[in-house]
């Protein structure tokens, strides 16, 4: 009888301890927007952003950056950076003229053993150079990827951001989209669990809808479980997370008077 | 007290159509073979065709001119003015563009020589040896597109300082080889000298 109460109390806590944490790969310039031609630093990571709590990033399988219909790789210049001892990965890109440039990354398929899956994450952003606002609502043909419909930069905190979750480049109808802010610093503290991963499904034309509430960095993360294919894992098939994920930034918002 | 109102909104209305300027336009240019080669755009893919462009150097002064093709692109020889070189893109009705071509852009912007850069290069020289007089602006401008790779080049370095490129690995490879030969080299002699002859 002890015992089991032990075991009770013993799982229990087990159970509270597992945070909610969402996994989130993220692509992250240091400005999603440039007044002119230059280099950007750029940061690759997979991390639970709100909770600051890091995560090993294997050398993703593609890095990239699509402009005016190219893709160029930037898997080559890929430098490995340890953060709070995990392994992250920067680079940096010569801007050379006007236009949108969305750096894409593919991560290698991530083994998640508390959700008993793979997960991978193709993660974008989208950065202006020269005000060229042209090139931000293309898919990059990502197999998992959300297309803005609110122009991704230029944003203020309380605007609205609405995208479409394309899936094998198709509309994803009931997608779940989990948003989270990129905490920097661990500044600020959720009220509760629930505060942490907020969550939003697309409606029947794979679009979903949301309030920024505060400035910063926030990602937006449609999850899909692969259809049509699984992973190995120990010999048996395991299945596959897909997760399309963009970062945008939003500008606190301006106010002509003092004190709000 | 009325009327001071009624005049600060009617100055208020004259102003706004001027002050919203919901097509912004943006001038963007780059430096490559002795040119300026830019583009009169707006956001979202709309060109800023048959515009003035204007060159003005650090002081103000207007350099060069020319009209932006329907295609919102212009091109002109680059005026030999000491840097920075300012475009303005005149759109009229308060539509006005700059970009600053810094010194670092007289080279560093431009991209890779796509054709051969050889003939735009030697033609100013070749001119110069012809005409065999007032030498001096085209033997300048002359240096001034020979130094232009360099000097990116130099600006690229400047960039790259704090990376390790292929080449500083390769070159590093070469000492430890160098280095490892002249060891041996030396242990070898050594050897040699110890053997008995």
């Amino acid at each position: 009888m002890f015992g089991r109460i032990v075991m009770a109390v013993l799982s229990l806590c087990l159970l509270l301890a597992t945070p909610a944490l969402a996994h989130f790969g993220m692509v992250i310039p240091e400005s999603n927007l440039m007044a002119r031609p230059g280099v950007i630093n750029l940061d690759f990571r997979f991390w639970h952003p709100m909770e600051g709590q890091g995560m090993n990033l294997v050398k993703p399988a593609e890095a990239g950056v699509w402009a005016k219909g190219k893709k160029i790789s930037l898997l080559p210049a890929l430098k490995e950076k340890k953060v709070d001892g995990f392994t992250t990965w920067q680079t940096r890109y010569r801007v050379k003229s006007p236009g949108d440039y969305i750096f894409y990354m593919t991560p290698q398929p991530y083994w998640e053993p508390s959700e008993d899956c793979f997960i991978i994450h193709y993660t974008k952003t989208v950065v202006d150079a020269l005000e060229a606002e042209e090139g931000w609502d293309t898919p990059v043909g990502l197999p998992m990827e959300i297309v803005p419909l609110t122009k991704p930069f230029g944003i203020y905190a309380g605007n609205n951001f609405s995208g479409v979750v394309l899936y094998k480049g198709k509309p994803l109808a009931g997608s779940e989209v989990e948003v989270e802010f990129y905490n920097v610093g661990g500044k600020l503290k959720a009220p509760a669990g629930a505060y942490v991963t907020q969550l939003v499904k697309t409606d029947a034309n794979g679009v979903f809808n949301w309030s920024i509430p505060w400035p910063g960095w926030w990602g937006f993360a449609a999850l899909h479980t692969a259809d049509d294919y699984k992973i190995k894992h120990q010999g048996k098939d395991k299945d596959v997370e897909l997760g399309g994920v963009i970062w945008i930034y939003a500008h606190p918002g301006l106010s002509s008077e003092k004190g709000d | 007290m009325r009327l001071t109102i009624s005049a600060v909104l009617f100055a208020l209305i004259l102003v706004l159509p001027g002050a919203a300027q919901a097509h912004r336009i943006s001038v963007y240019a780059y430096v490559e073979d002795g040119q300026i080669k830019g583009e009169g755009y707006m956001p979202g893919g709309g060109k800023v065709s048959n515009q003035q462009v204007q060159v003005l150097d650090a002081g103000g002064k207007v350099l060069a001119e020319v009209k932006t093709s329907p295609e919102g692109a212009f091109s002109l020889p680059l005026p030999q003015a000491k840097p920075p070189l300012t475009l303005v893109l005149n759109a009229g009705a308060g539509h006005r563009a700059t970009f600053e071509l810094k010194a670092a852009d007289l080279g560093v912007a431009a991209p890779a020589p796509k054709a051969s850069p050889a003939p735009a290069a030697a033609e100013p020289v070749a001119q110069a040896v012809a005409i065999n007089q007032d030498l001096a602006p085209q033997i300048k401008k002359a240096v001034a597109q020979a130094v232009a790779p360099l000097r990116a080049q130099l600006a690229e370095m400047a960039l790259r300082s704090n990376e390790v490129s292929l080449r500083d690995i390769i070159g590093g490879l070469g000492w430890i080889v160098g280095l490892l030969g002249l060891a041996a080299y030396f242990k070898a002699r050594k050897m040699a000298g110890g053997a008995p002859r």
